[in-house]
């Protein structure tokens, strides 16, 4: 019960309430395939991306792949891939949502804001409508879709959901990140998309946020601030690029660095605004998005494989699940059960323009 | 730097000494002063004009040890405790200075486990090293895990088993990285900030992170780790400093 005094930090302003990450579902789309299986369906024999897909960082993906013919896999068109991002995203968003939800006991009827989150696919009308649909969601559901942002989306999602739940105390606000990276998927023998493929994997992430007297920490933390940073000179170096007349993300092998070179300015101003130092922060909730990156961002930051052990969990089971990734963390830190009150967290995501967000966690 | 009843605190010009002082318990180590140091960490860290932390006694005692005292039946042992200590000795191993240890007389148990994080380890010539905790049934820390990489698995068996390593011992082990004479002391620590005045604390905290983690990295890992450390080197405004230095040569 003292815990919160024993572990108070002098020059913080602890909350008194606000809006609390109070539930989490998650759904992993798909086949569970181990990477040396992807590179035997695809009869892959290019030391160099036979390499990628060894390395030790990851094991094993969850992707919605055909099904051979005649032992050869064939090659999707642009329509199959569409349909496969809507109906995976349909499919699977209800399952978060539905795990999501009745962690909490309410239903979607119960849900007052809906923001979806996707890049990997791009539909009109957009994901929120057709899970409203699906799951009879109430037809005054105010709803949101944010579309082509890319891996750090999660972030820049979950800032306008945490303020509707700040505007409107008891309302319930869903975040659904569907990211089924397998329809942006093209098989062309290339070094450069060989890369992708060998990295991101199918998953989707829903949460619940609600400010609510009734929540404790117990429940989930308070999403207390963000911080963004963007850097602009690299804007070309995370991006979708027509291969063969189909999206294919692009990562240029520099990203790493400049994400490591620049980890520091957010994250500061984020903590100093808040009169926090980094040894303040128990937690941290990183972007699984690969693993020279996660290297950078420790190095840089000054943390340790343990402080980000639940991204390379992530990474190393799921791959990088672009915007839904750091939520993947998140239920595997609350899976530990080593959180206690007053505990603070960073929550960091990386991806094109090139940005990095930033938002503070207190339980 | 405030007044602490464990610690004595002195500053002067980059170096700041922290004194471990509770004379009438020959500098055991109890609760209060593991929040001491806590705290006096938490000042220096954020101190950008400090360079170099010192530890060191004034007694001709460094430390004796856990206070076994400080545990009654009213104050049971805590594992809680133990785990302030862990987490005070990590953030002395890892801290942004140029931290020295300087043993004179008895070193042993906890007072060890701190001569094993620091990166300069000076002891005069009647400085005496050991550990005593197994000998009283309990376990000497995460000396556990750091004793063995400075002098091999089967000295710190022995060590361990409550040995008592003299000076010229410490110093040949690479326990410690200097013995001198009783009077010379002081002039042992000025020397050595005079050499390492110089020396970046941005590469040099990286390089000791790596060979802190060296042994228990597989290589792959151990090669990423060192791209992003080095990448992290040459891009700061220290490595800048030098290649403008020999551009202008």
């Amino acid at each position: 019960m003292n815990t919160i005094n024993k572990n108070r930090i002098q020059d913080f302003l602890y909350p008194e309430n606000g809006p609390r990450i109070v539930s989490i579902g998650t759904a992993n789309p798909g086949t569970r395939y181990s990477q040396e299986e992807i590179v035997k369906i695809y009869h892959e024999t290019n030391p160099v991306i036979v390499g990628l897909f060894q390395n030790s960082h990851i094991k094993y993906r969850h992707l919605i792949l055909p099904e051979p013919v005649d032992g050869i896999m064939q090659e999707e068109t642009q329509e199959q891939l569409i349909r496969k991002h809507r109906q995976g995203a349909e499919e699977f968003g209800a399952k978060a949502i539905t795990e999501c939800l009745s962690l909490v006991n309410l239903t979607p009827r119960d849900i007052d804001f809906l923001c979806c989150v996707s890049s990997t696919g791009f539909l009109c009308p957009g994901i929120t409508a057709r899970l409203i649909k699906k799951m009879n969601f109430r037809e005054n559901v105010h709803r949101i879709d944010i579309l082509g942002m890319g891996c750090n989306a999660g972030l820049n999602a979950i800032n306008p959901v945490v303020s509707f739940a700040r505007c409107n105390p008891g309302k319930n606000a869903l975040m659904v990140c569907t990211e089924i990276c397998s329809a942006a998927y093209v098989y062309n023998k290339s070094i450069n998309t060989a890369v992708v493929n060998s990295l991101f994997g199918d998953g989707v992430a829903a949460v619940l946020v609600r400010q609510d007297n009734c929540d404790t920490w117990k429940r989930g933390p308070i999403v207390q601030d963000f911080e963004s940073h963007i850097i602009v000179e690299s804007i070309e170096a995370m991006k979708f690029e027509l291969e063969q007349n189909k999206l294919s993300f692009f990562l240029d092998r520099d990203i790493p660095y400049v994400i490591g070179m620049n980890i520091e300015k957010p994250v500061s101003r984020l903590l100093k605004r808040n009169n926090l130092k980094l040894r303040h922060i128990k937690h941290w909730l990183v972007h699984s998005g690969g693993k020279k990156v996660l290297d950078a961002i420790e190095y840089n930051l000054g943390l340790t494989d343990y402080d980000v052990r639940h991204t390379l969990h992530i990474l190393q089971n799921f791959g990088n699940l672009s915007s839904g990734s750091f939520l993947f963390s998140y239920k595997e830190l609350c899976k530990e059960q080593i959180i206690e009150e007053g505990d603070l967290g960073v929550a960091i995501t990386m991806g094109p323009g090139t940005t990095i967000e930033t938002a503070l966690l207190v339980w | 730097m405030k007044n602490y009843s464990t610690l004595q605190i002195q500053k002067e010009k980059d170096a700041i000494t922290i004194f471990l002082h509770r004379p009438e318990k020959k500098n055991a180590i109890n609760i209060q002063m593991v929040n001491e140091l806590t705290e006096a960490l938490d000042a220096i860290e954020d101190a950008s004009d400090i360079k170099f932390l010192i530890l060191r006694s004034k007694e001709n005692v460094f430390c004796s040890g856990l206070d076994l005292h400080d545990i009654t039946s009213k104050n049971p042992p805590d594992i809680y405790g133990f785990q302030k200590w862990e987490k005070m000795c990590h953030r002395i191993e890892n801290l942004n200075k140029i931290t020295l240890c300087c043993i004179e007389g008895e070193c042993i148990g906890g007072g060890f486990q701190l001569v094993l994080l620091c990166d300069i380890r000076i002891a005069t010539s009647k400085a005496r090293f050991s550990f005593n905790e197994v000998r009283n049934a309990f376990l000497p820390g995460l000396a556990t895990y750091r004793l063995a990489k400075y002098v091999g698995l089967g000295k710190a068996k022995q060590i361990m088993m409550g040995e008592v390593v003299e000076a010229q011992e410490a110093f040949h082990y690479g326990i410690i990285s200097q013995v001198c004479e009783v009077e010379k002391i002081d002039q042992a620590i000025r020397k050595n900030l005079e050499d390492n005045a110089s020396l970046p604390l941005s590469s040099w905290t990286l390089a000791r992170r790596l060979m802190n983690e060296c042994y228990s990295t597989p290589y792959e890992n151990f090669l990423g780790h060192f791209l992003a450390a080095q990448h992290r080197a040459i891009n700061l405004e220290d490595f800048q400093k030098i290649i403008k230095k020999y551009q202008s040569m």
